[in-house]
């Protein structure tokens, strides 16, 4: 007898939901060892969420902190219709926009004194910094891509962004933003359409 | 009519590049991918955008230390109410006993004497 690759998707799924609801239910026995774990876990995931949405180190590490203790708050109703990472990212994606809207109303962003020091003297050398592509994405080059990113209809924008997680397939997008697959899809392939229009200079 | 056919082939190549296609849809790109020049540079194209899009868009500095960010989530938490502790009655009730006892041979005793 041979096993398929989606049945063992689905085998896959179902244990790891299992996992998930025996986490869920220690924590909610009042476990506090089991919370810290998931904390440790899921924070470095949530803050690049945080930070590729606002752009702001300090601005993603307040949205992640908030969000973990609203998560806390909130485990009573996880039902586990989808995994405890996409129910946790939904959270921090929430949190972060309205993070990313309270900003656009301050007067500091309007006035354009909101950048930080520490984000743009970032270097953006890494292991990447090997590739033609780092190689040509300047400090000045990272910014006009990020701003081209900001200025794409939100809805395009967040499907961007989610879709820059090498470990978010285009499922795990739909149930984070709550939209059909064919929906990520095509809106996908619509932000690259725009962004490879406003970025002909970058090799694209 | 050549909009659509396009959009699809856009689509399909978008999702391609993603790993997201499967059945027939994914074949139908990988032979496109042997047999058209345009469509090995498209998918070039897109891969060095999200490249360059991943790069921007990643964070520049390093998360905060993941056990520290933990400890101090914890501590923002709501303290649980202290459980009601249940009071413990046996003392006050061998003393009230205790008292009664010593009331009612009082009582007789100075009954006994015809005091009262």
């Amino acid at each position: 007898m041979t096993i398929s690759r989606s049945q063992l998707r689905v085998h896959g799924n179902d244990s790891a939901r299992r996992e998930d609801s025996i986490r869920v239910e220690g924590i909610l026995s009042g476990d506090d060892e089991a919370f810290r774990a998931l904390v440790v876990e899921y924070h470095a995931l949530a803050f690049s969420l945080a930070y590729r949405s606002l752009g702001d180190a300090q601005d993603a590490e307040e949205v992640v902190q908030d969000a973990f203790v609203k998560i806390h708050g909130a485990l009573d109703g996880f039902r586990g219709d989808a995994s405890l990472k996409t129910w946790i990212l939904r959270i921090v994606w929430r949190l972060s926009l309205n993070r990313r809207r309270d900003r656009a109303r301050s007067s500091w962003r309007r006035l354009g004194l909101h950048r930080s020091g520490d984000d743009a003297d970032a270097s953006l050398a890494g292991p990447a910094a090997e590739s033609p592509e780092a190689r040509l994405l300047s400090r000045e080059a990272s910014r006009l891509v990020r701003d081209v990113v900001d200025g794409l209809p939100s809805v395009l924008r967040e499907v961007l962004i989610l879709n820059s997680f090498e470990e978010l397939g285009y499922e795990d997008i739909a149930r984070v933003l709550d939209i059909p697959v064919g929906t990520v899809s095509s809106r996908i392939y619509t932000a690259r359409r725009k962004l490879a229009a406003r970025l002909p200079k970058l090799g694209t | 009519m050549l909009d659509r056919w396009w959009h699809r082939r856009g689509k399909e190549l978008s999702a391609f590049a993603d790993a997201e296609l499967t059945g027939a849809a994914a074949d139908r790109v990988a032979e496109r991918l042997v047999f058209e020049d345009e469509a090995r540079q498209d998918l070039d194209r897109l891969r060095r955008l999200d490249t360059l899009v991943a790069q921007s868009l990643a964070p520049t500095s390093l998360a905060p230390d993941s056990g520290a960010v933990a400890d101090a989530v914890l501590a923002q938490l709501p303290k649980a109410p202290a459980p009601i502790r249940s009071r413990n009655w046996t003392p006050t009730v061998v003393a009230s006993v205790g008292l009664l006892v010593t009331a009612g041979v009082a009582f007789a005793g100075l009954k006994r004497r015809g005091w009262v």
